[in-house]
């Protein structure tokens, strides 16, 4: 790993059994809304955009307590969780196959809520492959449910009027219909 | 960002369209356009394509889905019609204007043109049965469309060798449907001589009259062309001449001759030597042809599929033989309960089973 010289004096050097110097891994603070402080690998922490351009845009030391004020706790063990498993899984030969086994495991007892928090959490973050996993996981929460479900689940209001909302309801058959993409 | 209201966290426009790009059942499209008027909007901002069942809801419909990337109707459709939905939806990658050839004939002429001008993504374009499509309208269209992949003149009566001379210059076309254009050698010389033989992959010259053994040994020229027809074309002007120039075309993996009465054995026997890749041919209502002729493909690996309706001089013992000599083999189609009732009983059990009725190209009669 490389060690940039401004970090040299927050990394605690240990010697391995050999004599020979081993770097610990370099880690990043972060607190969150709820005062909560993680430190984080410096790997995981990279895969999240806004952390990453924090520390990179203007060279800011390790040393600073990056504030994450949108994001709660719980939310961010949940973030770690999947980063972590992420960024093991990223470089191994069966890559789809076991993330794909670890997702399922994942949102197995996730309420939908919890995923709307989470994917508000991955917007801010920036992190996009996890964004467009909690996307899917909510999509698939919502297929096949009624319009008051789906209302509930995301605390939205219908502000149709009784007209606006027959004209909804019916122009699709007589004016047009979509289309399959896979139609083409 | 979402905007937070107490505890609940209302989604933004990037996550809805996150999870909107996710539901692909339609049911579950339209339960969520339902949900509030801002899901609505959101909805048909998101939707990629469209089928306009009512021509006079054009204008109504349009404007809330200004991020198609296709779009199709079979309704009758005017110029201005064009110009409108060109205004509309400049991402448009696709028009599908396909249509059954019994609707009143529509002026298409500038409409068109100023669709390539105003989407510069347009690359598949499907006139078919469009008939008042002129040499002028193509010509002009090309200009601004050199990029087209994709394009369906079938059923374009007028079509003749000026169009053919434009589209000869497309670099990028890749499927080209002629059938029953009006055009002639010449124009098959303009196509074959042009950037687009080089990129050129099917490319359909059925039912053309004005087509003869000239003209077809000029498609030699196409460089990478892997589907060709020319069912039911001049069926008396394309004989072994052209159908050996034909066989010199070894990119070929489907080729369609269907109804070219004056094709003889010996047509088939090159194909059989000269195109390794050939994995579907029809060859139906060829008269001349033999059981001799069916036989030249014993050992031709690729060969998965034949058609042979009509072949009275073809026998149960000539499939039999091609059935056990070619490894990829798996339908030889007939032509109706008949001839299966001939056929069958003289063949063994184990090579019945390859006998089919049916074909393998989509019937070109009348639409």
């Amino acid at each position: 790993m490389s060690t940039p010289a401004e970090n040299e004096a927050s990394i605690k050097q240990e010697s391995g059994p050999s004599g020979t110097v081993q770097d610990k891994p370099k880690k990043i603070v972060v607190r969150t809304g709820d005062g909560e402080v993680f430190e984080l690998k410096e790997e995981v922490a990279m895969e999240m955009e806004t952390i990453k351009t924090f520390f990179m845009e203007d060279n800011i030391s390790y040393e600073t307590v990056m504030p994450l004020t949108n994001v709660d706790s719980w939310e961010l063990v949940k973030v770690i969780e999947y980063c972590s498993k992420y960024v093991e899984l990223k470089n191994k030969e069966n890559f789809h196959k076991e993330l794909k086994a670890f997702q399922d495991e994942f949102v197995k007892s996730m309420s939908p809520k919890t995923l709307l928090s989470l994917s508000n959490v991955a917007n801010y973050l920036e992190i996009k492959y996890f964004l467009d996993f909690i996307c899917q996981a909510i999509a698939d929460h919502i297929k096949s449910k009624d319009v008051e479900y789906v209302r509930e689940l995301f605390g939205v209001e219908n502000d149709f009027t009784e007209e606006e909302y027959e004209m909804a309801k019916t122009e699709a058959p007589w004016a047009h219909e979509n289309l399959d993409k896979d139609l083409y | 960002m979402g905007k937070q209201l107490g505890r609940i966290r209302l989604l933004c426009h990037e996550e809805l369209g996150l999870i909107l790009a996710q539901l692909t059942d339609p049911g579950d499209r339209i339960t969520f356009s339902q949900v509030c008027k801002e899901w609505f909007q959101l909805e048909a901002l998101h939707r990629s394509s469209l089928r306009l069942l009512r021509h006079q809801f054009l204008r109504q419909v349009l404007p809330r889905f200004p991020n198609l990337l296709t779009f199709q109707t079979s309704e009758h459709i005017t110029d201005p019609d064009l110009e409108f939905i060109a205004q509309t939806c400049p991402q448009l990658e696709t028009i599908d204007l396909t249509t059954s050839g019994h609707k009143p004939f529509c002026l298409l002429g500038f409409g068109l043109v100023e669709l390539a001008n105003r989407c510069p993504k347009l690359s598949k374009v499907l006139l078919k049965r469009r008939r008042s499509i002129t040499d002028h309208v193509i010509v002009s269209f090309i200009k601004f469309a050199p990029n087209l992949v994709h394009l369906d003149l079938g059923g374009c009566y007028s079509i003749s060798d000026r169009a053919l001379k434009a589209i000869g210059c497309c670099g990028s076309l890749r499927y080209l449907d002629l059938e029953s254009c009006g055009f002639t050698d010449r124009g098959l010389g303009f196509l074959a001589n042009g950037s687009c033989s080089k990129t050129l992959k099917t490319l359909i010259l059925a039912w053309c009259k004005g087509i003869t053994d000239v003209g077809v040994s000029r498609l030699q020229k196409m460089q990478c062309l892997e589907h060709l027809s020319l069912c039911n074309s001049s069926r008396h002007k394309i004989t072994d001449i052209g159908g050996l120039e034909i066989s010199a075309i070894k990119t070929l993996r489907t080729l369609n001759l269907a109804a070219l009465a004056k094709l003889s054995n010996r047509t088939v026997a090159a194909l059989a030597e000269n195109c390794p890749n050939l994995e579907v041919l029809d060859v139906s209502e060829c008269r001349l042809l033999t059981g001799a002729g069916i036989r030249a493909f014993r050992g031709h690996v690729c060969l998965e599929t034949i058609v042979l309706h009509r072949l009275h001089q073809v026998h149960a013992s000539d499939l039999e033989h091609l059935v056990l000599g070619c490894p990829a083999l798996k339908s030889i189609f007939v032509h109706g309960e008949e001839s299966l009732s001939e056929i069958l009983p003289l063949m063994q059990e184990r090579t019945r089973r390859f006998v089919r009725m049916g074909s393998a190209f989509p019937t070109y009669s009348s639409k």
